[in-house]
């Protein structure tokens, strides 16, 4: 800073540049914000002159000369009179390889981060890679410099060397100052033009579209930069230019639509937004001034498949020309006016820059080749094209965040782009969705290879396959159930028997035959006679409600239903009936020959077309829809999965899964087609984990299916003794997530094989054997479900039909002989989902599944969960299955379902579901920090579950309208009243959440209440309990057993307490001897949960070695355990925690001994070696007798512990509130604060009581301090603030009203860490004990300084007369109720304005934080501004803005 | 992404295949070897009624290259 004189002119930022500022303040520190590239001169070059050339821009251009500083209201940047730096010359000619020498000194260069106070913000270097060889390289920062820049100096750099090279003064140069930029820039601000253009841009995105990626991992930011690059070839850059001259559009209009239909192709979204970057430089004046000026507006597209390229390219070149001309209007604001602001959001993270710049150098008549190397880092993807006018094509880089995009990706990414671009040149009029993105190579594989299926199924049929078994193995077992065994012989002959019945009542080929049974073996015997009489099965489960049975025989029109004596009384006559154990039908079937039914017997032949069996699945419409499945399909897959999971004689195969699902054929027909045995189990057994658990170890079951709720449910249960009869477990019907497989695969030793396949096909069309090389490649959140079985396809296609790339999700689409008939009697739904197939022989179909998959490179699918489950909320499309999946991850969750509920109307949000593994109790806080690790905000859940079990529907699968709302889940554990008012309160509370019960500890609002909920429960508790009941009471002590005590303690008196009574020091406690160490080994802190306390905490973690020994106020030690991370967690403190070193102790601080068992006392008396008193009830509106216990009685057991026991020291946190307005000023830390009179809030009695036994124990000399606080704000790192502090109620107040009162206050902030750090380091250092310390920075904010940060916010905030803004204040109260204003107003209103507070002193302090090296500095506006945002301000004064009920959302949404 | 075949607006074309069964279609999309177009482009609900009305036996029908049980 030395070259910065006085002299030097001090200028604001630009816009832009401001925003780059605080782009690099807030982003990743390996974020590169370097613009650099290398120029090739094909030449020899006089390095002393080219030096000479660069430091005379040096000269002329200001901004390679800015430097910038920070001052108390933000940076400002100055102009250096001279160009202080030094430009390397670099001989790398006799490098083995001369340009990668240089390259990798410039990539070194450019990505070492830069100190934007510090630079260097601009450098050059010149490198001789040979003789006739140079690269010039230069670099700015972003802050200095964008593209435009870069191109103006170069060509002046080149002018200059070449007139010094030829001997001549070069000519004078043009460029302006940087005031010109700031001049345009508020003459531009203040324009009507302006105004305009705010207007056009909020109007286009008013909706606010979100943003999409090509990305299918969503991980943060990491900074960095990952380059792909590829050129077009001359060939096809020919045809693009033709194609532009053909259709009148620019070559940038064409490559900005190709490179947009290929993000529609590849991510589906059909309203696309991109960024341009644009030179944002619109007068002649601008183009002249190196600087940052560069914007970037955003295109928003409607793109469909059906659309061709060329419309596509002339609504770009329709919305270019629209944007460029309001190109001035920066994104920054435009995402401040959208409030995106707070969430951090962006209307586009992927850009398209094209750079057409005219870069025809010559450095003294030699030619030169710009080399781009950076344009920094990229959010999520940027795609730069350059035309250099060379010749050779253009070149496209793929700028890409290396947390996102692999190498790989971006050169697959390339490749199709390229082929687009080509065959939208081709022909521009083809629609976009037809184009092909695959290589031949690439099509063929996932078309063709991978599909590769054709297998010859044997000319039979599954009966006789069976009757072979029968033939072989007569006397085996075949199926069993309870008592009842079956051989072979005895199930084929009772089968024969009824199947000739059957068909004597007319069953056959293309006839329908319904059971309804239970479970039984004599199912299975109907099953198989239905079969061999060539007939379809229906089943039917009896317990569907009969109106629904009617229904489906109505509907399929049964030759006749095969059922009990029990269950037919149950629906109506609608078909024939065959009841089984009834007289006539044992008479009709004794009759019956029990020889297998023969194609002569049956009514007709059977043909593998003919219909298997019918099974009714429901409809979207609510009506039920049969999917019929021909004796080809089923025998097709019956093979397979005997050749894939061959069974044997020895096994025991479970069938668990009721018939009326499709995954029960299975079950039914492989143990008998491989002559195992068929184990049906009871009703009671097939959902119940632990009797199935039974059932598997008491039948030796060796081969079972799951649906993977029930699987993971039974995981639970099971010990290793249980399974080990268990060989192959099958798992279908739902998504598997690999964290079951883990657990499943580590605790049974089975192999377990993940199934798919809709009930429209033929019960599985993929299978996947669980592989252990599969738990490794990263993205493996679900299973694979694997390759298509025998015979049979699967596409993955997207919109326009087209298959999609490996890695890019599409719908799942299945052909071949895995496919049903279609649906019974219902041709038009079937003609929808059954459709023709373009990839298949001639004349087949496809259907398409709904559900959403994508491939992966060795050929195996991967399923996304269901197309239409996607749900919307606040614009972002979010697939459930991917954030449930993240879930299941945790270690402490077996189970997860997320859904997106609207228990209240506008207000959806995510509510995740979690079943917690055994041992684990997964909390809310822990749930939220394992997903934001790999998930964005927007998909992390408002509100966990925790479940024993998720609730299943009949088949097993998750029934997802049956999981409960959020709200009516107690967070805590239910403990009971102790005293009549704690019923009578608990009582109250339950009748206004509508609860069965609540417990004492339970919290209204974390049980669903809300603001209109409060008052509801305030006016009863006035009716009930006490007439002059608070009501904002509800609101400030939310908790049943605190607003007991509140009421109890409320009640004894009234009017201003003798405090003077409670400030007598026991004479007990007095000094021992002992020395006190200034090390301590365990401490003991009250209050850890609290903003201050958890700041200290983390503090104390990081600065010494000690155990922490913390007090927190819970029934229990795991509950406790839960606040206090969630109070860490809420200040991003986590990282801090150490299971080590930290000891959690339960307590109450309103309690006698702090509420601390006998242990616990025992311990911080004897075992520790200093005390934090740090803990308070700090509710402004309880007076002294209700605070008393908590603020005073604590101290002085605190004092007692610290005197007596083991020697220790006290600090204990006080606040400056206990400074009484009557008390005469200067203030300082050695004042006797005596008067107390003036204090009227029982929080400033309660703790000036406090402060006033410390220091009497000071006094006698006690190692005891007192720390008084000011108004502790957000750290410096996250600007986290404790919203409910009454600073920040205020602010809130007063951004919602627009209006703050002119009080002649003071307000002295001071960040929580540097009060937690100034603690800590005073409470280490021995000598500072014994004294009172005033934490206060020097430079307190006046409230009339407010409006002007404010107005930097873009926030109107305007100064009015107290009693005016009580006025607007009333009058708003009066509209909305609010509870919160009237809780601040009646503060305000005791508020004695007449006189004003005395003057702090904090010299002593400042003194001692000096020598300890913890200076609390001033709360800059930057940071203010930060904690505004972090409090949501500007949505705050939005909402406002909005009409009436503003603020029950906000209360309902916090 | 929505499914095309679920666009309520869009343009659509019965096909049919030699086996009697009917497809929607993309009225844009080329249409696939082996089938025909038997109802004109139109909107979704019209060309779903068409096969309500026209599709009226679902079996396939049986060439004389299906095997025999």
């Amino acid at each position: 800073m030395d070259a910065i004189n006085n002299s030097s002119q001090l200028l604001p930022l630009t816009t832009a540049q401001t925003g780059m500022w605080f782009a690099q303040k807030f982003s990743s520190p390996d974020s590169i914000f370097n613009l650099a590239e290398f120029i090739e001169i094909h030449g020899p070059i006089d390095p002393a002159l080219f030096e000479a050339a660069l430091r005379q821009v040096g000269i002329e251009a200001e901004t390679v000369r800015v430097r910038f500083i920070e001052q108390s209201d933000g940076p400002r940047q100055l102009i250096a009179p001279i160009l202080d730096t030094t430009f390397p010359l670099i001989d790398v000619s006799s490098e083995p390889d001369p340009r990668a020498a240089a390259e990798s000194w410039m990539m070194a260069e450019l990505t070492r981060p830069v100190d934007l106070l510090t630079g260097p913000l601009w450098v050059c270097a010149l490198f001789k890679a040979a003789p006739e060889q140079y690269f010039w390289y230069h670099r700015g920062h972003h802050i200095v410099m964008d593209g435009f820049s870069g191109g103006l100096l170069a060509r002046r750099v080149a002018e200059i060397y070449t007139a010094f090279a030829e001997g001549r003064c070069p000519d004078e140069g043009t460029f302006g100052p940087l005031e010109f930029l700031l001049e345009e820039e508020t003459t531009y601000r203040s324009s009507e033009r302006f105004a305009r253009d705010r207007h056009y841009w909020l109007t286009r995105f008013a909706d606010r579209p979100a943003a999409f990626s090509l990305a299918d991992q969503r991980r943060q930011n990491v900074g960095g930069l990952r380059r792909q690059t590829i050129h077009l070839s001359a060939e096809s850059v020919e045809a693009l230019r033709a194609t532009a001259q053909a259709s009148g559009a620019s070559l940038p209009q064409i490559m900005i639509a190709a490179i947009s239909a290929y993000f529609y192709r590849v991510t589906g979204v059909e309203d696309l937004v991109v960024g341009l970057p644009v030179a944002a430089r619109p007068k002649g004046r601008l183009r002249r001034i190196p600087s940052m000026v560069a914007n970037a507006v955003p295109l928003r597209l409607a793109i469909s498949p059906g659309m061709s390229a060329m419309s596509l390219i002339r609504e770009v070149g329709r919305q270019v020309r629209e944007a460029l001309r309001r190109q001035c209007y920066r994104y920054e604001d435009l995402r401040r006016d959208l409030n995106l602001l707070p969430t951090n959001q962006h209307l586009f993270t992927t850009v398209i820059n094209i750079e057409p710049f005219d870069y025809d150098l010559r450095f003294a008549g030699h030619r030169a080749t710009p080399h781009n190397l950076s344009n920094g880092s990229a959010d999520d993807l940027a795609v730069f094209v350059y035309d250099r006018g060379d010749g050779k094509g253009l070149r496209i880089d793929f700028d890409a965040n290396p947390g996102l995009y692999s190498a790989k990706d971006l050169a697959g990414h390339q490749q199709r782009l390229v082929r687009l671009v080509d065959a939208i040149v081709r022909d521009p009029g083809r629609p976009i969705g037809a184009i092909n993105l695959l290589d031949a190579a690439e099509r063929r594989r996932v078309l063709v290879e991978w599909n590769d299926t054709a297998r010859t199924v044997p000319r039979t049929t599954l009966a006789a396959l069976i009757e072979a078994q029968v033939a072989r193995r007569g006397d085996a077992t075949a199926v069993t159930y309870e008592d009842t065994t079956l051989s072979y012989a005895a199930l084929n002959a009772r089968a024969n028997r009824l199947a000739h019945l059957l068909i004597a009542q007319g069953a056959g080929p293309e006839q329908i035959v319904a059971v309804a049974l239970p479970r039984s073996a004599e199912l299975v015997v109907c099953l198989l006679a239905i079969l061999k009489s060539g007939a379809a099965y229906l089943p039917l489960d009896p317990d569907y409600p009969a109106d629904r049975i009617a229904f489906m025989l109505a509907d399929a029109k049964p030759v006749c239903l095969i059922t009990t004596n029990a269950i037919a009384q149950r629906p109506p006559e609608t078909a024939p009936r065959l009841v089984l154990g009834h007289p006539y039908t044992a008479d009709m079937l004794a009759r019956q020959p029990d020889s297998n039914p023969r194609n002569q017997d049956r009514i007709a032949p059977l043909t593998p077309l003919d219909s298997a069996y019918v099974i009714y699945t429901s409809g979207s419409t609510g009506t039920p829809k049969a999917v019929v499945v021909s004796q080809g399909g089923l025998l097709n897959h019956m093979l397979w999965m005997m050749s894939a999971y061959p069974m044997g004689e020895q096994d025991r195969v479970l069938a668990r899964t009721s018939v009326s699902f499709d995954a029960a054929g299975w079950e039914i027909w492989l143990p008998l087609l491989s002559g195992s045995v068929l184990s049906v189990a009871p009703a009671d057994v097939t959902r119940d984990p632990q009797r199935l658990i039974d059932y598997i170890r008491h039948q030796g079951i060796t081969v079972a299916q799951f649906v993977p709720s029930l699987l993971a449910a039974t995981s639970e249960l099971i010990g290793p003794a249980d399974t080990h009869c268990l060989r192959q477990v099958f798992a279908g019907g739902e998504a598997l997530t690999s964290g079951l497989v883990r657990t499943v695969t580590s605790a049974w030793n089975v192999q377990l094989v993940n199934l798919y396949g809709p009930t429209e096909t033929t019960i599985q069309v993929t299978s996947s054997p669980w592989q252990q090389t599969w738990q490794h490649n990263g993205d493996g959140q679900f299973a694979p479900i694997g390759r298509p079985i025998w015979n049979t396809q699967v596409y993955v296609l997207d919109d326009g039909l087209q298959p999609v790339p490996v890695g890019v999700a599409g719908e799942l689409y299945v052909a071949g002989s895995g496919l049903a008939r279609g649906y019974l009697n219902r041709p038009g739904l079937t003609a929808e989902r059954f459709v023709a197939d373009p990839f298949g022989p001639p004349g087949s179909r496809m259907y398409r599944t709904g559900d959403r998959a994508r491939w992966r490179p060795d050929g195996a699918l991967h399923f996304l969960g269901r197309a239409d489950h996607q749900v919307k909320i606040r614009g972002f499309r979010i697939e459930p299955g991917e954030i449930e999946a993240a879930l299941a991850q945790h270690e402490g969750v077996v189970q997860a379902a997320v859904v997106a509920r609207q228990d209240r109307v506008g207000d959806k949000r995510l509510v995740g579901y979690v079943v917690p593994a055994a041992g684990h109790a997964p909390d809310p806080t822990m749930l939220r920090l394992h997903l934001a690790r790999t998930l964005p905000d927007y998909m992390i859940p408002a509100a966990f579950v925790v479940l024993d079990t998720l609730p299943l529907t009949p088949s097993g699968k998750l029934d997802r309208n049956a999981l409960p709302a959020p709200d009516q889940q107690p967070a805590t554990a239910y403990t009971p009243p102790r005293t009549a008012r704690e019923e009578k309160l608990c009582a109250l509370f339950a009748e206004a959440l509508g609860l069965a019960r609540v417990g004492i500890h339970d919290n209204f609002f974390d049980l669903g209440g809300h603001s209109l909920l409060a008052i509801r429960l305030g006016r009863r508790i006035r009716n009930e309990i006490r007439p002059d009941f608070p009501i904002t009471a509800v609101y400030t002590t939310p908790i049943v057993s605190d607003l007991a005590a509140l009421l109890d303690f409320d009640g004894a008196s009234d009017g201003a307490p003798d405090l003077s009574r409670d400030i007598l020091l026991p004479p007990h406690i007095k000094p021992s001897r002992a020395r006190v160490t200034d090390k301590p080994e365990r401490i003991f802190l009250t209050g850890a949960t609290g903003f201050v306390g958890s700041h200290l905490l983390s503090t104390l973690l990081q600065e010494t070695d000690a155990h922490i020994a913390c007090h927190v106020r819970a029934a229990d030690r795991r509950s406790a355990e839960i606040r206090l991370r969630q109070a860490l967690d809420k200040r991003k403190l986590s990282a801090c925690w150490d299971e080590r070193r930290i000891e959690i102790l339960t307590g109450n601080l309103a309690q006698p001994a702090l509420g601390l068992d006998e242990k616990a006392t025992r311990m911080v008396r004897e075992e520790c070696d200093a005390i934090y008193h740090c803990g308070a009830n700090v509710e402004f509106l309880h007076n002294y007798s209700a605070l008393k216990p908590a603020n005073v009685d604590s101290v002085l057991t605190l004092l007692d512990w610290t005197a007596n026991g083991r020697p220790k020291s006290l600090h204990y946190v006080s606040t400056l509130a206990v400074i009484d307005k009557h008390q005469s000023g200067p203030v300082s830390e050695h004042t006797d604060l005596t008067s107390w009179q003036g204090l009227v809030s029982g929080y400033s009695q309660s703790k000036w009581v406090g402060d006033t036994l410390a220091r009497q124990a000071q006094a006698r000399g006690l190692p005891v301090s007192i720390y008084r606080l000011s108004s502790v704000t957000g750290d410096r790192v996250n600007a986290i603030c404790n919203e409910t502090d009454l600073i920040w109620r205020l602010v809130r107040l007063y951004a919602e009203l627009g209006v703050i009162p002119d009080l002649d206050v003071l307000v002295n902030m001071t960040p929580a860490d540097d009060v937690a750090r100034a603690i800590v380091r005073l409470a280490g250092r021995e000598a500072s004990w014994g004294s009172v310390y005033h934490l206060i920075n020097s430079e307190p904010l006046h409230v009339r300084e407010v409006p002007r940060i404010f107005d930097r916010l873009g926030l109107r905030l305007e100064l009015v007369s107290l009693d005016r803004w009580t006025e607007i204040a009333q009058r708003r109260l009066a509209k909305t109720h609010d509870d919160d204003l009237a809780a601040v107003l009646s503060i305000l209103a005791q508020e004695d304005t007449s006189r004003s507070h005395p003057e702090i002193a904090s010299d002593f302090t400042q003194q001692h934080l000096a020598a300890v090296g913890a200076p609390i500095a001033p709360v800059r506006p930057a940071l203010l501004e930060r904690y505004f945002a972090s409090l949501r301000l500007p949505e705050v004064v939005s909402d406002a803005l909005a009409p009436a009920t503003s603020n029950e959302q906000r209360s309902v949404d916090g | 992404m929505s499914n095309p075949f679920d666009d309520q607006g869009g343009a659509f074309v019965v096909l049919i295949n030699d086996q009697g069964q009917h497809s929607l279609w993309l009225a844009a999309a080329e249409i696939p070897a082996g089938w025909s177009i038997a109802c004109e482009q139109n909107g979704r609900e019209a060309c779903i009624e068409y096969v309500n009305r026209n599709w009226t036996d679902m079996r396939p029908r049986t060439g004389a290259d299906i095997q025999r049980a």
